[in-house]
């Protein structure tokens, strides 16, 4: 997966509807977002995984919603 | 000294302690106490005593309801009380008053307890600690320079100093066990759906529990009694049969097969020597009493911490997003800075992580398989200074909580002692889905032999 840069950290905040200083905008991209970044590359898990392999849901057929 | 809610029950039906009296000492020490501790966000000294009132007479009648009529609680300000004030530590909530109490708080009221007040919270359930709110964040009783951790930072803090018998949590990524932890008491994430979640605001759907604090594992198997059951209208309330969750309580550990995460906490995340040894010591106590104990490995630490940060992460944006881009510097600055990571996370991100997480199930269901019991550190260290907690901690190293809330096995946070500076260590004693008895148990068992209940902070 490629990582984000700074400038397009701050276009999906701003699609996201957060208009942020660029002080805050790097602050979060430098301190928090670095360990996001890795956690998103760890669920991809190299890419090994198989295709049909599905997602944990809540939800089920018999829901009472 | 503060009663356990067990010695109380058993002071109450033979009539020798009364509720009112008992009322009026916690809050007496509400009083004395909470203005350093900072663990309320609301007292409600009134509603107490016109419950206390009520209990003792049932006390008089002999009707009482059961163990947990006439105790001292107090509900974490995410559980919505009918007339009461429910902010969630948040000035966006700051004038909200439900109209109707969450289900576990009704099904509380039910059984008795006195509601001495509403709880200090991190910011709705993951912003803290703050500086920044309307309201100070907790402080640890046992050194109040010191972090409660959380969420359930209130509730940890005042069942600690003894100014409630037990209170209520939730538990998103160990915000029951954290507190717990580091406050020296005990807390369960029960199995995922065995408490309803309706009315009590939420951080993450999927991976949101309800459950109880309390002094000793047998006090948070009384209010665990009480809040579990199945509940038609939350859609991921179990319909499963509720067991006596204190049957086990008292019980051998003799044949019990326990299995120890030790790379948790050797090589994933290497915790201080005192947790270190609160791990070794329990293993050593559940040994002594016949269980048989062995090494057990799980994925990595950073696999189930990352499924479950960006699973809570991006379910806390998409509820929080019609509200934070329009009032985001209402929020404090590390709620917001936490969201914003939900911002900018794609649907792809969201989605793998939830295919990590089955696949996390199914290898914790594997290794589990020969064993009854897993036993995990309960902390990384001791309470750390409150100002030297980051608004990144959380994050930045992964933590022995995540894998149980990503897979929804319950997971007891017992004392195991103390360790650096006079504080509390712990360990997590986690079990098969709807297994908490034998949590209850064993967790029972490395309390008595390594808690220390007789000593409570001094103050």
């Amino acid at each position: 997966m490629p990582s984000l840069n700074q400038a397009e950290f701050a276009t999906l905040l701003r699609r996201a509807g957060l208009d942020l200083p660029e002080a805050e905008i790097s602050d979060l991209y430098n301190s928090g977002f670095q360990s996001f970044a890795a956690m998103m590359e760890n669920v991809r898990a190299g890419g090994s995984r198989p295709r049909e392999a599905e997602p944990a849901h809540i939800f089920s057929v018999d829901d009472k919603a | 000294m503060t009663p356990t809610i067990a010695e109380a029950a058993r002071a109450i039906a033979a009539r020798t302690l009364s509720p009112v009296e008992l009322t009026e000492a916690c809050l007496a020490r509400v009083e004395a106490r909470d203005p350093v501790l900072h663990a309320f966000i609301l007292r409600t000294p009134e509603r107490a005593l016109a419950d206390a009132r009520a209990a003792e007479g049932r006390q008089m009648r002999r009707t009482l309801r059961g163990p947990l009529d006439g105790i001292p609680i107090g509900h974490k300000d995410i559980y919505e009380t009918a007339g009461l004030p429910t902010t969630a530590h948040s000035r966006l909530l700051a004038d909200h008053v439900p109209v109707a109490d969450a289900q576990t708080v009704a099904q509380l009221a039910g059984a008795g307890v006195v509601l001495v007040g509403k709880l200090a919270t991190h910011e709705f359930a993951i912003g803290g600690p703050s500086f920044d709110l309307p309201w100070p964040p907790a402080r640890n009783p046992w050194e109040t320079t010191r972090f409660t951790s959380g969420s359930s930072s209130g509730t940890g803090a005042a069942v600690a100093d003894g100014m409630i018998l037990g209170g209520t949590g939730s538990d998103t990524g160990g915000s029951i066990r954290g507190p717990a932890a580091l406050c020296g008491i005990a807390g369960i994430k029960p199995t995922y759906g065995r408490c309803s979640r309706r009315g009590i605001i939420p951080l993450s759907f999927s991976l949101d529990h309800a459950g109880p604090l309390a002094w000793t594992a047998e006090d948070c198997a009384l209010l665990l009694q009480a809040m579990a059951g199945h509940d038609p209208l939350d859609p991921a309330s179990a319909n499963v049969p509720v067991p006596d969750f204190s049957a086990g309580i008292g019980g051998s550990v003799q044949g019990l097969r326990v299995g120890v995460a030790r790379h948790f906490h050797e090589r994933d995340n290497p915790v201080t020597p005192g947790c270190a040894r609160a791990v070794e010591d329990a293993a050593r106590v559940l040994a002594a009493g016949g269980a048989a104990v062995r090494d057990v490995t799980l994925p990595p630490l950073m696999d189930y911490q990352s499924a479950n940060s960006l699973i809570l992460h991006a379910e806390a944006w998409a509820l929080h997003e019609p509200w934070i881009t329009r009032r985001f510097h209402e929020y404090g600055d590390v709620m917001r800075s936490r969201l914003a990571m939900g911002a900018v996370m794609s649907a792809t991100d969201y989605i793998q992580a939830l295919r990590r997480r089955r696949e996390l199930v199914a290898a914790t269901r594997a290794a589990m398989a020969d064993l009854d019991l897993l036993l995990v550190a309960g902390a990384q260290s001791e309470a750390p200074l409150i100002e030297s907690v980051s608004k990144w901690t959380a994050v930045a190293k992964p933590g022995f909580m995540a894998p149980f809330n990503l897979t929804g096995l319950p997971s007891l946070s017992v004392c195991a002692g103390f360790g650096e500076g006079g504080l509390p260590v712990a360990v997590q004693v986690v079990g098969h889905a709807w297994q908490e008895p034998t949590v209850f148990r064993a967790g029972h068992v490395i309390e008595r032999e390594l808690g220390e209940r007789g000593l409570r902070p001094a103050g």
